[in-house]
C-alpha cells in the first residue's frame, strides 16, 4: 500500500476541510452527520497535544457541516447509585466528543449509557427522545437510519463505530447472545432531574460473555458504499446508514454469530433464563 | 520489556474507573481505556522510556490495540 506523505503541521486543518467537503459532497444538505473519531493521529500530524488543537479540529468539522444536524457519541458508564448527571458527566467516546459535548450549542440526548451530543436543526428534538429500547424504535440509532444519516469516521478503522448495534437490533429474534435488560435510574439533563428507564440489548454471561468484533464487517461496509479520503496519513471514511443497514442485516440474518469473536463458545444452546437479572 | 512492566507504564494514563482492569489484552481504544490525549501521552512516554523515535508513518490503530500489540510494535521498532 502506498501511503501519503505526512503533512506540514499548518497544512493539516486546511487538508481536513477539503477532505470533509469531499466526504460530504454527495449527501443532500438536510442529511444528518454522525461522527465517530480518534483525533490523536490528526494531532500528531499537527504536532500538538493541547485541547486547543481539538477545538480547532472541531471548528473545521462544524463549519463543514453547517446547516446540518451533527451528532457525536458521548457514551457514559451508566448510573452511580442510581443517578447520572448528563450535564456534567464526561464522554468516554474520545477527546473530540467531549469538546463537542461542552459547547454551548450542543444538546445531550437522554441515556445513562448511549447518549449523543447534537447540534443543528434537530438537536432539540433529539435531546427529548426517550426510547424504550436503547437501539429500537424512537432511539437515536433508529433516527439515524430513518434519515439515512452519513456516518463519518475520523482517524479510525471504518468498523470502529457503534452504529452496527442497530443492525443487531433489527435481527434481535435471531440474536441469542443478547437479551433485553431493563435499567432505571434518575438523570439530570439540562438542569432537570427526572426518572429514566431504558432497555439495553445486553450481552449474556452464559455460556460465555460474547466478545463483540465489528472488524469482520469490513467487506459488507465496502459493499454498501464506503467513501475514503485522507488527510496526509490519516484515514477518513464515510457510509450511509440505510444501505449499510440493509447489507449488514442480510449478513446477520444468515449468520447471527457473525459479530461474536468467541463464537465457538456459543455452539452450545444458550439458555437465556440463566441470564435474567 | 516485560509485558507487566509495560502495563504499569500504560496504567496511569487509563481512565480511573478502568485503571485496575487493565490487562495485556484490554482493548485500549475500542474499550475506552485511552482517549486521544492518553494515546499522545503514551507515545511520548514510550519514546522517552525506550530512547526511540516512533515514526508516525509506522504506527496504526492496530499497533495500539492492546498492551500486547504495543509490545510487538516496540520490538519491531527496536529491531530496525
Amino acid at each position: 500500500m502506498i501511503l501519503s506523505a505526512p503533512l506540514a503541521p499548518d497544512d493539516v486543518l486546511p487538508a481536513l476541510s477539503v477532505s470533509l467537503s469531499a466526504l460530504l459532497q454527495s449527501a443532500a444538505p438536510s442529511v444528518p452527520i454522525v461522527v465517530f473519531s480518534s483525533v490523536w493521529p490528526l494531532m500528531q500530524q499537527m504536532r500538538r497535544k493541547d485541547v486547543g488543537a481539538v477545538e480547532e479540529i472541531l471548528d473545521v468539522l462544524t463549519l463543514r457541516t453547517q446547516g446540518r444536524t451533527l451528532l457525536m457519541p458521548t457514551f457514559t458508564r451508566g448510573y452511580a447509585d442510581g443517578y447520572i448527571d448528563l450535564d456534567s458527566t464526561p464522554s468516554i467516546s474520545g477527546a473530540l466528543t467531549e469538546c463537542f459535548r461542552k459547547r454551548a450549542s450542543s444538546l445531550r440526548t437522554s441515556s445513562a449509557f448511549f447518549s449523543y451530543a447534537a447540534h443543528g436543526p434537530d438537536a432539540s428534538m433529539l435531546s427529548e427522545l426517550t426510547p424504550t429500547d436503547a437501539w429500537g424504535d424512537g432511539s437515536i440509532l433508529a433516527w439515524l437510519e430513518a434519515n439515512n444519516a452519513r456516518v463519518v469516521i475520523l482517524g479510525l478503522d471504518p468498523t470502529h463505530t457503534s452504529y452496527f448495534h442497530r443492525c443487531e437490533w433489527h435481527v434481535a429474534p435471531l440474536i441469542k447472545h443478547r437479551f433485553p435488560l431493563s435499567v432505571a435510574g434518575r438523570i439530570r439533563q439540562r438542569e432537570l432531574l427526572r426518572p429514566l428507564q431504558e432497555t439495553l440489548f445486553a450481552r449474556v454471561e452464559q455460556p460465555a460473555k460474547p466478545i463483540t468484533n465489528f472488524t469482520v464487517l469490513r467487506p459488507w461496509i465496502e459493499r454498501s458504499g464506503l467513501i475514503h479520503q485522507r488527510v496526509g496519513q490519516v484515514n477518513l471514511w464515510a457510509f450511509d446508514t440505510q444501505p449499510l443497514t440493509q447489507t449488514v442485516c442480510a449478513a446477520l440474518a444468515q449468520d447471527p454469530l457473525l459479530l461474536v469473536g468467541n463464537r465457538s463458545a456459543f455452539d452450545l444452546k444458550i439458555d437465556n433464563s440463566k441470564n435474567a437479572h | 520489556m516485560h509485558i507487566d512492566a509495560l502495563i504499569e507504564l500504560v496504567r496511569p494514563l487509563v481512565a480511573p474507573p478502568l485503571r485496575m482492569q487493565l490487562t495485556a489484552e484490554s482493548a485500549l481504544l475500542r474499550g475506552h481505556f485511552l482517549d486521544s490525549f492518553g494515546v499522545l501521552e503514551l507515545l511520548e512516554r514510550l519514546e522517552t522510556h525506550f530512547g526511540i523515535q516512533i515514526p508516525f508513518d509506522e504506527i496504526t490503530e492496530a499497533d495500539l490495540q492492546t498492551v500486547r500489540t504495543i509490545s510487538a510494535l516496540l520490538v519491531r521498532l527496536v529491531d530496525k
